[in-house]
C-alpha cells in the first residue's frame, strides 16, 4: 500500500470509531439525564431557578461552557451502572461541603457537583 | 417604704446605708437582695411606677456613626425599667466570651463564667426562669417536640434560651415598697455625683425632679444601676471636681459601647419539612434553640460569637426592618409600629406560604458586637430639663464584626450542605467578601453595654472585677455597662447575675 494511502485510510478509520465516541459524550441524548437535575436544588427551585444559576456558572467559568465539558467533569468515576448515578452524585455533593469545593451564586452556598448541574441543564433544555 | 420626692420638702437630706441608683433591672435585683437585711437601703427612681413622657424625655439624645433607634424609645425611665417592655429572652454568656481572645480587640473579662454560675443560678429565681440548665439534652426530656438538626455537633450546636415574662414594676413594686428597709424613692433623678477633695470617695448625690425640688443623699456606698448609657452619661457628667468625669482619668468611660447586632442576614431552604419546635420562638414559651458555632470553631476561623435563629420566610420577607419601624421617639408609639409591623407581615405570608417557601426560613443573627473605643457614649453641650448634659451615642462597627457573620453562615451553609437537609442564601449585604460597609436599616437588639467595662487595669477599665470604680472605694456600676465583651446573649440575665454578684461584695464590705 502506498504511503499517502496508508495515513488517509488509517485516519479515516480513527475517525469512523472516534466520531461515535466523541457524539456520545456530546449529545443530550445519550448521557444519563439524571446529570442535568440536581436532586435537593429542584425540590427547591423551579427549573428556570436552576437554568439561572447555571447561566452565572458558566459565566463565572468560561472553560466548563460546554455539555461535552461538563458532563465529562460530572461523570468522572461513576460507574456504567445506571441506577447509581443519583446516588454517586448526591455522595459526591456532599464531599464537595466537607471538602470546601463550595460556590457562591446569587447568594446561595452551592457545592460545585451541583452547580455544575445546573449550568448542563441551561445548556442542554431548549430555550 | 415608698417615697415621692416631689412631696418631699426642698433640699432635704437623705441617708442611708446604700444608694442605689436606679430601679431597673439591676437596681431592683439588688434591691430585693438587701430586704431583712439591717442595713437601710435608699433606691432612687428617676420616674414614677407608670410611663411619664416629661421623665422619659431625659433620656433624649443624639446619634451618630452607624444608623440608631432615638434613644428616647430605647429604655424605659420608670420604676422597673426597660423590663416594662422587653421579650424575655434569657440565656448565659458562653465560657468563650469572658476569655481573652488574640483575634478580638480588647477582649478578655477578669471573671470567668464559672465565677458567674452561681450567680446565674440565683438571677433565675429573680427573673422567675426554669431551672439553671441550658443542655439541650436536658429540655429534650422536658419537651420532647424540640426535634434538632442534624448537623456536626463538632461545628454547630444548639444553644438553648428560656424566657421570662417578668416585668419587674408589676411583678416587684409591691414586695420593694413594702420592705422596711428598703426606701424606694420616686421621681428622684440623680443630676450630680459629689466626692470628697481627693475624688476617692463619694459623699452625696444630687437628686432632682420637675417639680423643682433638689435633695441630696448621703450613703456609705452608692450604686449606679441606671442603664449602660445613662450610667456613663452620669459619670461624665459629674465634672465638677474631676474635669473629665468620675472614673475616667484614663478616658473609657462610655467607650467601648457595644450593641447586638440583630439581623435578617440569609435564608435557609430545607428540602423537605422537618416539623420541630426547636428552633421557633414565641412569648411565654418555657425553651428553644438558636444554631450556635462551637467555641473550637470560632477559634479556628478567628470570628465573634453569635447564634442564628429561624423565622418563616414567608413571614419575615415582609417583615419591615426594625430600624426603619422603631423610629418614633416614644417607646410606646415605636413598640405599636413593631406590633402593627409584624401583624402585617403575617397576614402578608398567609397568602404566600405554599410550595419550597413553607419550609424557607429567614436566618437571623444575633451576635456580640467587637469591642470598639470608638464606639462610645459622651455627653453634648445641650441640657435636659434638670439641667443634665443630654447624651451622645457614636455607634460604630468594625469589619471584624461583618466578617464574623458572613463566616457564620458560609459555616452553616457548608453543615447545611453536608447534612443534606437543605441549602443557605446569604443576603445581598454579606455576598461580596470586599464589601465591609452596612445596610442602613442594620437591625440592634436595644441592648446597651460596655461603656464602663470592666477590667483588674484602671487604664483598660472603668470597673474592677467587683464592679468597682477604680479610684473611688465606695462607687460601683451594676449593669451591663461593666461587660466588657458582649456575648451573643441578650443581656438581661447576665447584668441580673453581676448585679447579685455586685451585692454580694458590698455586703461583705459593710
Amino acid at each position: 500500500m502506498e504511503r499517502k494511502k496508508f495515513i488517509f485510510m488509517t485516519t479515516a478509520a480513527a475517525a469512523i470509531l472516534a466520531i461515535p465516541v466523541w457524539y456520545y459524550n456530546s449529545c443530550s441524548s445519550v448521557y444519563d439525564q439524571s446529570l442535568t437535575k440536581p436532586q435537593l436544588l429542584s425540590n427547591i427551585w423551579d427549573t428556570e431557578t436552576i437554568a439561572e444559576i447555571g447561566e452565572i456558572y458558566k459565566k463565572q467559568h468560561s472553560s466548563e461552557n460546554s455539555p461535552s465539558k461538563l458532563i465529562k467533569l460530572l461523570s468522572e468515576s461513576i460507574s456504567s451502572e445506571k441506577g447509581e448515578i443519583v446516588a454517586f452524585i448526591n455522595q459526591r455533593i456532599k464531599e464537595d461541603y466537607k471538602t470546601g469545593r463550595i460556590v457562591t451564586i446569587d447568594g446561595w452556598i452551592l457545592s460545585v457537583t451541583e452547580v455544575r448541574q445546573c449550568a448542563l441543564y441551561s445548556l442542554t433544555q431548549p430555550k | 417604704m415608698h417615697i415621692d420626692a416631689r412631696n418631699l420638702e426642698n433640699n432635704s437630706v437623705i441617708q442611708g446605708d446604700i444608694c442605689i441608683i436606679g430601679a431597673g433591672t439591676a437596681g431592683i435585683s439588688m434591691a430585693l437582695d438587701w430586704i431583712d437585711t439591717p442595713y437601710k437601703v435608699i433606691l432612687l427612681e428617676g420616674g414614677g411606677f407608670e410611663y411619664d413622657d416629661q421623665v422619659q424625655n431625659l433620656y433624649d439624645g443624639e446619634t451618630t456613626g452607624q444608623r440608631y433607634y432615638p434613644l428616647k424609645s430605647t429604655r424605659l425611665h420608670y420604676f422597673g425599667g426597660t423590663t416594662g417592655h422587653w421579650a424575655g429572652m434569657c440565656s448565659p454568656f458562653d465560657p468563650i466570651d469572658f476569655i481573652k481572645r488574640d483575634w478580638v480587640p480588647n477582649s478578655g473579662w477578669p471573671i470567668s463564667r464559672k465565677d458567674l454560675d452561681p450567680f446565674y443560678a440565683r438571677a433565675h429565681e429573680k427573673l422567675q426562669l426554669g431551672p439553671y440548665n441550658y443542655e439541650f439534652t436536658y429540655w429534650k426530656k422536658e419537651l420532647p417536640n424540640l426535634i434538632p438538626f442534624s448537623l456536626d455537633e463538632k461545628v454547630i450546636w444548639n444553644k438553648m434560651w428560656q424566657y421570662s415574662v417578668a416585668r419587674f414594676g408589676k411583678l416587684y413594686g409591691d414586695t420593694i415598697t413594702k420592705a422596711k428597709n428598703i426606701h424606694l424613692y420616686t421621681y428622684a433623678n440623680v443630676v450630680d455625683i459629689i466626692t470628697n477633695g481627693t475624688i476617692t470617695d463619694i459623699k452625696e448625690v444630687v437628686v432632682k425632679n420637675h417639680a423643682g425640688k433638689t435633695h441630696k443623699v448621703r450613703a456609705k456606698h452608692f450604686i449606679l444601676a441606671c442603664g449602660a448609657i445613662q450610667n456613663a452619661r452620669l459619670l461624665l457628667a459629674s465634672n465638677s471636681q474631676a474635669a473629665q468625669g468620675l472614673g475616667n482619668d484614663n478616658d473609657i468611660v462610655g467607650r467601648y459601647f457595644m450593641e447586638h447586632i440583630e439581623h435578617a442576614s440569609a435564608e435557609l431552604w430545607l428540602s423537605k419539612p422537618f416539623p420541630t419546635k426547636l428552633y421557633s420562638w414565641s412569648y411565654g414559651a418555657r425553651a428553644s434553640a438558636e444554631l450556635a458555632i462551637t467555641e473550637k470553631v470560632q477559634t479556628e476561623n478567628r470570628i465573634l460569637n453569635g447564634t442564628v435563629s429561624l423565622y418563616p420566610l414567608a413571614f419575615s420577607r415582609n417583615l419591615d426592618s426594625e430600624m426603619d419601624v422603631w423610629n418614633n421617639e416614644d417607646p410606646r408609639k415605636s413598640a405599636e409600629n413593631f406590633r402593627e409591623s409584624i401583624s402585617e407581615a403575617r397576614e402578608a405570608a398567609k397568602k404566600v406560604n405554599e410550595g419550597s417557601i413553607s419550609r424557607a426560613f429567614q436566618l437571623h443573627t444575633r451576635i456580640e458586637q467587637a469591642p470598639n473605643p470608638n464606639s462610645r457614649v459622651t455627653i453634648g453641650a445641650e441640657k435636659d430639663d434638670l439641667g443634665v448634659p443630654k447624651t451622645r451615642l457614636n455607634w460604630e462597627l468594625t469589619r471584624l464584626d461583618k466578617r464574623s457573620i458572613r463566616k457564620i453562615y458560609q459555616l452553616l451553609g457548608q453543615q447545611m450542605g453536608i447534612s443534606g437537609l437543605g441549602r443557605v442564601r446569604l443576603r445581598e449585604f454579606l455576598r461580596d467578601e470586599n464589601d465591609n460597609s452596612w445596610p442602613e436599616d442594620l437591625n440592634a437588639g436595644w441592648h446597651h453595654m460596655g461603656t464602663t467595662r470592666m477590667s483588674d487595669n484602671p487604664k483598660r477599665g472603668v470597673v474592677t472585677s467587683n464592679c468597682q470604680v477604680h479610684g473611688i472605694s465606695n462607687l460601683y456600676v451594676a449593669g451591663s455597662g461593666c461587660y466588657a465583651t458582649s456575648g451573643a446573649p441578650n443581656p438581661t440575665l447576665t447584668l441580673v447575675a453581676l448585679s447579685l454578684r455586685l451585692s454580694d461584695y458590698v455586703k461583705d464590705k459593710m
